[in-house]
């Protein structure tokens, strides 16, 4: 079962934060959240947000904000790891212990740059990153646009440190939308779609200066027809919506790996629908077997489902933050914990809605609650004079 | 032409080099400025893959219920 301990909107009452895009990660009472537009924090466990000068982060190293904001709490080394994606289509880690999040208000930082061209393609920009951790690396995955995906690694004890970082990276020079995969532990993993009908899983283990590969076969993804209708809005994952079918969410809790993508209603160059409505497509795989254990589709006949991410909390237990909606249903953001007795999916956010998520939706291991995780979602809403965005932060655990 | 590694094989990391660290302090109350950042993403994926070998989505379990939403009061914790 389902139960959700706090749910904020950040963009009512004591808070006044409009955007979209959204990540978060939590230690203890501080929350360090991150938007498309903004970031922000909170010294009350997640009550009230104030804003912090992401910006400000960029411009620090010569350049500007773009998007694509990630977070998360590495609880090792007691610090939160952000990435802020820039105009000039490089990155800016920037880390903190929550200690000194909340002693600046969030205006003291060690930060880094990543330069895209780094990474073998001379001018390459970067787009879509992701964050996770193992036991002793920090790993960051992101596109060299139009070119390869790329899985980089930073040692946990030079970011505790703050000292010089040096990159290790992997190349997945056939693949695109690598994700990295949450609570990796010894080794970390990475998984992409080769195609409609297989997953690539890359294990790089933490001693070692090498990684591998291997493949496993799935059902064919639906990918087409994606839109649907919805009662207050224009259509919900629409052409201009960005959705598409590669990987959003992929953690490990044991010896099984959780990776999660968008499925449509039809597969391409079938000619009938598979399903209703679009849904959430979820392989288990088998790390040890290095097969495929078990497929679980989260889908109705009534609406759809999309943007879904994972993580896994010190129970092993595998949250999900998603979205769903159309036909008689205003998109919302929702939150489950897939695993154990009596799974259920909860709504956050009620009332008419333009749409909900996107490419960004998250959802973190809380700490030190070993039972709670922590997710973001937005919803956008229409007013009498402009389109606003509620950003969400919801804890919650079975 | 460049080696094709195969399942399983090992494949050698690479490295890119050291990073400095910088230490930042930001303007304090910051209010971000909302911009339109749609054209600066990619709207589809830029590479096109393939289906692969087609197979069958058996069985997709039970549809899932939503338990919606009822207070709209979005302040409520």
């Amino acid at each position: 079962m389902t139960t959700i301990k706090q749910r904020v909107d950040l963009n009512t009452g004591a808070n006044s934060i409009d955007g979209w895009e959204t990540n978060g990660a939590r230690a203890r009472d501080v929350v360090v959240y991150t938007g498309n537009w903004f970031a922000a924090w909170s010294a009350d466990g997640g009550n009230t947000f104030r804003t912090i000068d992401a910006d400000g982060m960029c411009r620090r190293h010569g350049q500007s904000l773009c998007c694509d904001q990630v977070v998360t709490y590495v609880p090792k080394i007691n610090t939160f790891c952000w990435i802020l994606q820039t105009n000039e289509g490089d990155y800016v880690l920037a880390v903190a212990s929550p200690e000194d999040v909340a002693t600046s208000s969030g205006t003291r930082w060690t930060s880094y740059l990543i330069p895209a061209g780094r990474f073998g393609v001379e001018g390459a920009k970067a787009d879509y990153p992701e964050v996770s951790y193992g036991d002793n690396f920090l790993y960051l995955t992101f596109n060299l646009i139009g070119k390869y995906s790329i899985g980089l690694r930073l040692k946990l004890g030079e970011i505790a440190e703050r000292a010089t970082l040096h990159m290790e990276y992997l190349a997945a020079k056939n693949n695109y939308w690598l994700r990295p995969v949450q609570a990796t532990g010894s080794s970390g993993y990475f998984v992409a779609q080769n195609s409609a009908s297989a997953l690539r899983v890359f294990r790089w283990g933490e001693p070692d200066h090498w990684f591998s590969w291997f493949d496993v076969k799935i059902p064919t993804i639906p990918t087409e027809e994606f839109a649907v209708k919805t009662p207050s809005g224009p259509e919900w994952l629409g052409s201009t919506s960005k959705v598409d079918w590669h990987i959003y969410g992929a953690t490990r809790a044991n010896r099984f790996l959780w990776a999660a993508w968008n499925g449509a209603r039809r597969v391409a160059d079938q000619k009938q629908n598979r399903f209703a409505y679009p849904h959430i497509g979820i392989a288990v795989i088998d790390l040890q077997a290095r097969a495929l254990a078990e497929m679980q589709y989260i889908w109705n006949p009534e609406h759809g489902f999309a943007w879904p991410a994972l993580a896994t909390n010190a129970r092993n237990e595998v949250g999900l933050s998603f979205c769903w909606g159309g036909n008689r249903w205003d998109p919302q953001h929702g939150v489950a914990v897939l695993t154990g007795p009596g799974r259920s999916f909860l709504a956050t956010t009620s009332g008419p809605t333009n749409g909900a998520g996107g490419h960004y939706i998250s959802i973190r291991s809380a700490w030190p609650d070993e039972a709670r995780f922590d997710a973001t979602g937005f919803v956008q809403r229409q007013t009498p004079t402009a389109a606003v965005n509620n950003p969400q932060y919801v804890s919650f655990n079975s | 032409m460049e080696h094709e590694p195969e399942d399983g094989e090992r494949v050698e990391a690479e490295e890119a080099g050291a990073l400095e660290p910088v230490l930042v302090t930001l303007e304090e109350e910051f209010q971000p400025e909302a911009h339109d950042d749609s054209d600066l993403e990619e709207n589809a994926n830029p590479i096109d893959l393939p289906i692969g070998d087609y197979q069958e989505i058996e069985p997709v379990g039970d549809p899932v219920e939503v338990e919606e939403h009822r207070d709209d009061d979005q302040t409520a914790r």
